[in-house]
């Protein structure tokens, strides 16, 4: 479904990204771990085309999309949240989830305006915000904001979705319902995810892939076991003493 | 539903009193009210920018001076009425706008306000310096008034009244469905978040570079009514303490509502009118009034009398529903 085929990013002369390849298949979770700096973001920043790879090209469903806009990707089914929860902070959680149909406009044109409400609170019920819908989303809490963040990119209703970092900052219960709405997502709305995630716990878990990042290299790339048992992945993680 | 009616019902009120206002007032009273017509499009499109897309924009007086001079220019050398010269001056600044826009647009939040300052005062220096064109710091005299139409006469402040508040109700009526519309939740969600709401599908450059070139034509359309109905215009009118004033007056009624402009513009062109006494005083009271609409109320005039009227209902009806920071994080942690 995504293929990400020789992705390298260079920032005035530091590398942030050299050479990542790696592909998603339809309905997976795809993890993507690494120490801070490793350019993880930078890799969904150039997926989604926030800005462009400096060499490189990503194929979208067999369709090349470097070198779209991100409002263009959004219509062919690709979406994402940023890292620190972002949503529309004054509007309110229905607004918050209106405003994320914007481009059902142009996807389905035929879709009338009592569909598309139907449709909000459908999603308001699936994430769990349904009962705070006339709240000013910035007065939600931080477990509900990311909630709310979901909501808006499935109202776009996506094919591929981007989440970078969503448990930052989450206690571990808010994490465990987290997980599982992303489990939801997946199996009920056949959603495929690649996600960031630095909560090793939520990751393994949760994912059937994982890419490791370091320095901007990609050093590893498996299923969680084959990851957890990595001598590569261990050392970049715990240092080469662990080792030794 | 009834809400709705009462809202309605009001405005048909307001509009009311508005239109029998030259029969009960004196001439003097009715100027400062023409005045603060002609402000009330300026903010409204200032508000445009900044209260809806979330844009600091300092070039509208500059966009505001294009209209006045483009249409001073067309009724007095070239000839033209100030009927057809007004939907010219509009274009004239639209187009400049969008020209303005193209490079300024890409700059965001801090830097998109300094570098329209920068382009403001471009304007007004050309303005100053183009002296066959403009008549530099000596303005331009005897811009005539619009021909008589339907009977009035605009030479009369009575009967221009009613232009000023035709045009007025229409550009806030204009900019209302707007917001209402499609592209007006788009310019929202960039206000609100603009990366996020290219992820939602929304072109942000284009509803910017939209919403900057509508609003500097309903600036030129402003400037245009401006420059007739005074008769006289010259650089020293489109400085950048004028900037600040209609940034305050947009600020200080509250930034992204409707209302809130229109309630800003004419407290703050009465206020001057009710310092007379101590005028010189006159910055330093706008200044502190600065301060204390940022320290203590956020969303201007309008937000003070929304918070009043929301308390009184909720002392009323001892609502529990709240949307308070405190009540939802408790409800929030109540849950997991």
């Amino acid at each position: 479904m995504l293929e990400v085929k020789g992705i390298s990013r260079f920032f005035k002369g530091l590398v942030a990204l050299d050479d990542v390849t790696f592909t998603v298949k339809q309905g997976d979770i795809l993890g993507i771990i690494g120490p801070n700096g490793a350019g993880k973001s930078t890799l969904f920043n150039c997926i989604t085309c926030f800005f462009p790879p400096s060499k490189g090209e990503v194929y979208f469903e067999g369709k090349k999309i470097t070198g779209l806009n991100p409002f263009q990707i959004t219509e062919l089914g690709l979406t994402r949240t940023f890292q620190h929860t972002q949503v529309f902070p004054k509007l309110s959680v229905y607004e918050n989830i209106t405003t994320g149909q914007y481009v059902m406009k142009r996807k389905d044109p035929s879709r009338t305006k009592r569909q598309l409400e139907q449709k909000a609170h459908e999603i308001m019920e699936f994430v769990g915000v349904s009962e705070y819908k006339d709240t000013t989303a910035e007065n939600l809490s931080l477990g509900y904001q990311t909630r709310l963040a979901i909501g808006i990119a499935l109202a776009t209703e996506p094919k591929l979705f981007l989440l970078d970092e969503p448990a930052a900052g989450m206690n571990p219960e808010e994490t465990k319902q987290l997980v599982h709405l992303l489990r939801e997502i997946r199996t009920k709305l056949g959603v495929t995810i690649i996600l960031i995630e630095h909560d090793m716990k939520a990751v393994m878990g949760l994912c059937d892939k994982i890419v490791v990042l370091e320095y901007g290299k990609k050093i590893a790339e498996g299923t969680p076991q084959e990851i957890q048992e990595n001598p590569r992945v261990i050392e970049a993680y715990l240092g080469s003493e662990a080792l030794a | 539903m009834n809400n709705n009616r009462m809202k309605i019902g009001t405005i048909i009120a307001v509009l009311v009193v508005l239109s029998v206002l030259p029969f009960l007032l004196d001439s003097y009273l009715i100027h400062i009210l023409n005045q603060i017509g002609i402000w009330v499009i300026l903010t409204a499109s200032l508000n445009l920018m900044v209260g809806y897309t979330g844009q600091l924009s300092f070039a509208h007086v500059g966009l505001f001076a294009v209209g006045a001079y483009t249409s001073a220019i067309l009724t007095t050398s070239a000839g033209f009425s100030f009927w057809t010269s007004f939907p010219i001056a509009a274009i004239v600044a639209g187009v400049l706008g969008f020209i303005i826009g193209l490079p300024v647009l890409r700059f965001k939040t801090h830097f998109f306000a300094i570098v329209t300052l920068g382009f403001g005062e471009i304007i007004r220096l050309t303005i100053y310096n183009w002296r066959d064109l403009t008549g530099g710091p000596n303005g331009i005299y005897n811009i005539p008034f619009p021909t008589n139409i339907l009977g009035l006469d605009f030479a009369l402040r009575e009967h221009f009244y009613y232009l000023i508040l035709i045009s007025a109700v229409l550009v806030v009526l204009f900019v209302k469905l707007l917001i209402g519309s499609r592209t007006g939740k788009a310019m929202i969600a960039i206000r609100e978040n603009e990366n996020f709401a290219l992820f939602v599908g929304i072109n942000t450059w284009k509803v910017k570079i939209f919403a900057f070139t509508l609003s500097a034509a309903l600036a030129g359309f402003a400037g245009s009514l401006y420059a007739s109905y005074n008769s006289y215009i010259s650089p020293y009118s489109f400085t950048v303490s004028e900037s600040v004033s209609i940034l305050l007056m947009v600020i200080i009624g509250g930034m992204g509502t409707i209302i809130g402009p229109i309630l800003g513009t004419t407290f703050l062109i009465f206020l001057p009118e009710l310092l007379r006494s101590v005028s010189e005083w006159r910055m330093v009271i706008y200044g502190g009034l600065l301060v204390l609409t940022i320290m203590f109320m956020r969303d201007g005039i309008l937000g003070l009398i929304k918070s009043f009227v929301r308390k009184k209902k909720h002392h009323s009806e001892k609502n529990l529903l709240s949307t308070g920071k405190e009540e939802a994080a408790i409800a929030g942690s109540e849950r997991n």
